[in-house]
């Protein structure tokens, strides 16, 4: 029973008061709030400080600052070459594959469909050019900052307005169509091999979503917008592009069949930016 | 865990009921700026023809495509053109550091008798190598010093070969359409030029493509 409590009290939860709470709570600057925050997220979480640009956790100015903290330049290293698709972030593997008639299967039945994901008209063309997928959880201690998993670029952004239901198992296996009902920043590329998309997915204490080129997206903006990527930058495979103002999920999605997935997958695995999801096939003719 | 989760969720709660009052009022997802000052309407920037610190045309047209910040000085200047590039160099480091692109930063002389491509190149290291420097003649500039309104006077004592200008130290935001669409006036501060240019450039790619709520 308490286990799905914890599910269920989401549902009547201020949903978005709470995401302003720790908005403010969590850029706080005064050492009296912020030091004893952080350090005991430090020690409750097991974040690994060694491997920190900045490994003073006084020296963060407020608790995001820490919680979007950089890393050592050498801490993370991508995998393989331009042809290796790789993870945009830490986190664990949730589930990956091909979607099948336009919906991504998730396990225990939780699946859901991709233009509804996407923030698409239904039916329309996103089920014929997207299909790989690869849905990556994103826990309190993983490092949260987005990199490119593929050289791309910037088409256009979309913010989908919705819930902030929690991403952890618990949740996201007990609650049908999470990833729909959360609010979300869809980020489309164009790759070598087409269309690329990441979606950065809010939840239950992601107060806000930034991205290179837009900035700050705080969290409980009502209506759907899209920016069409004025700059349309270019970013190489492992730039970053995104940071989570705390906890969350990535989906990348790429065209069906695009992919040669990286055999020592597994679901619920954990990853590492710049680990190898897998290889891209159509390289080789010239697409 | 569950039992942790719990107390987490129910310590939440009494914080959010403690602090509705608070929060209600800030509820505007893109906060105004708080320093600059934005044009009703952006207005477009006339063409011009000038050169560029390697010594290639630029015309206004290059100016599209990105945000750009504007600013016009003279590479002998004492004081205010230091100044005002080294707190733009520290506003694209800012911006860097938070994750954020950072804008074009543009440096106009205003003094194009003593600044050659070459001397505006050595001058721009010195704050931050990626800075654009333009030059170009009185006459060719002069679309530009009339629609931002850049005020310049040469002064020079009389016996003396060495001559300051005088110009004004507003930094101006030009939009990726190459249109002027906020000022920034002095004193500049890095930190709150780098937060409203980032309030500014969200609101402009925000309001101009909301869509049809399709989910």
């Amino acid at each position: 029973m308490r286990v799905n409590l914890s599910v269920w009290v989401q549902y009547v939860l201020p949903q978005r008061l709470l995401a302003a709470l720790i908005y403010h709570v969590a850029r706080c600057t005064w050492p009296l709030v912020k030091n004893p925050l952080i350090r005991w997220f430090a020690n409750h979480y097991q974040v690994n400080v060694d491997e920190l640009e900045q490994p003073s956790l006084s020296a963060y100015p407020n608790f995001n600052d820490f919680f979007t903290r950089a890393l050592q330049q050498d801490a993370r290293s991508l995998v393989g070459d331009e042809h290796t698709v790789v993870s945009p972030v830490d986190g664990y593997l949730t589930e990956f594959g091909t979607a099948a008639a336009g919906r991504l299967i998730q396990a225990k039945g939780m699946d859901y469909r991709l233009d509804e994901l996407l923030g698409e008209p239904p039916e329309g063309a996103v089920n014929l050019v997207l299909g790989s997928f690869a849905t990556i959880y994103l826990a309190p201690h993983n490092y949260h900052r987005v990199h490119m998993p593929l050289a791309g670029t910037l088409k256009r952004t979309r913010y989908v307005p919705g819930r902030r239901f929690s991403v952890n198992d618990l949740t996201v296996t007990r609650i049908p169509r999470l990833f729909c009902r959360n609010e979300r920043v869809v980020c489309w590329f164009d790759t070598a091999i087409g269309p690329m998309v990441l979606v950065l997915v809010g939840a239950l204490n992601v107060s806000s979503i930034t991205t290179r080129w837009l900035g700050e997206i705080q969290s409980g903006e009502r209506r759907l917008w899209q920016n069409s990527g004025l700059p349309q930058r270019r970013y190489g495979r492992g730039d970053e592009i995104a940071r989570f103002n705390l906890g969350s999920t990535v989906i990348v999605l790429l065209p069906p069949a695009a992919l040669t997935w990286n055999e020592e997958l597994t679901a619920n695995g954990p990853l590492r930016m710049g680990q190898s999801l897998g290889r891209i096939r159509s390289l080789a003719t010239g697409a | 865990m569950i039992g942790t989760n719990l107390r987490v969720l129910a310590v939440a709660l009494v914080l959010v009921a403690g602090a509705t009052v608070w929060i209600s009022g800030t509820r505007q997802n893109i906060p105004a700026p708080a320093v600059a000052t934005v044009l009703p309407e952006p207005l477009p920037l006339p063409a011009v023809q000038l050169t560029d610190q390697r010594g290639l045309d630029f015309s206004t047209s290059n100016l599209e495509g990105d945000f750009n910040l504007l600013f016009f000085g003279f590479t002998n200047c004492p004081d205010i053109c230091p100044i005002t590039l080294q707190t733009l160099a520290n506003v694209d480091a800012e911006l860097q550091a938070r994750g954020f692109e950072p804008p074009r930063v543009v440096f106009v002389s205003v003094d194009p008798e003593r600044d050659t491509p070459a001397q505006i190149q050595r001058y721009l290291g010195n704050f931050n190598s990626n800075f654009l420097g333009l030059t170009g003649s009185q006459l060719a500039l002069q679309p530009w010093l009339a629609a931002l309104g850049v005020t310049v006077e040469r002064h020079q004592h009389p016996g003396e070969a060495f001559y300051t200008v005088t110009h004004n130290s507003t930094v101006y935001l030009v939009g990726p359409q190459a249109e002027w669409l906020a000022i920034f006036s002095a004193p500049h501060d890095a930190s709150v030029i780098a937060t409203d240019y980032l309030r500014i450039r969200q609101r402009y790619l925000t309001q101009r493509t909301a869509v049809a709520t399709s989910s």
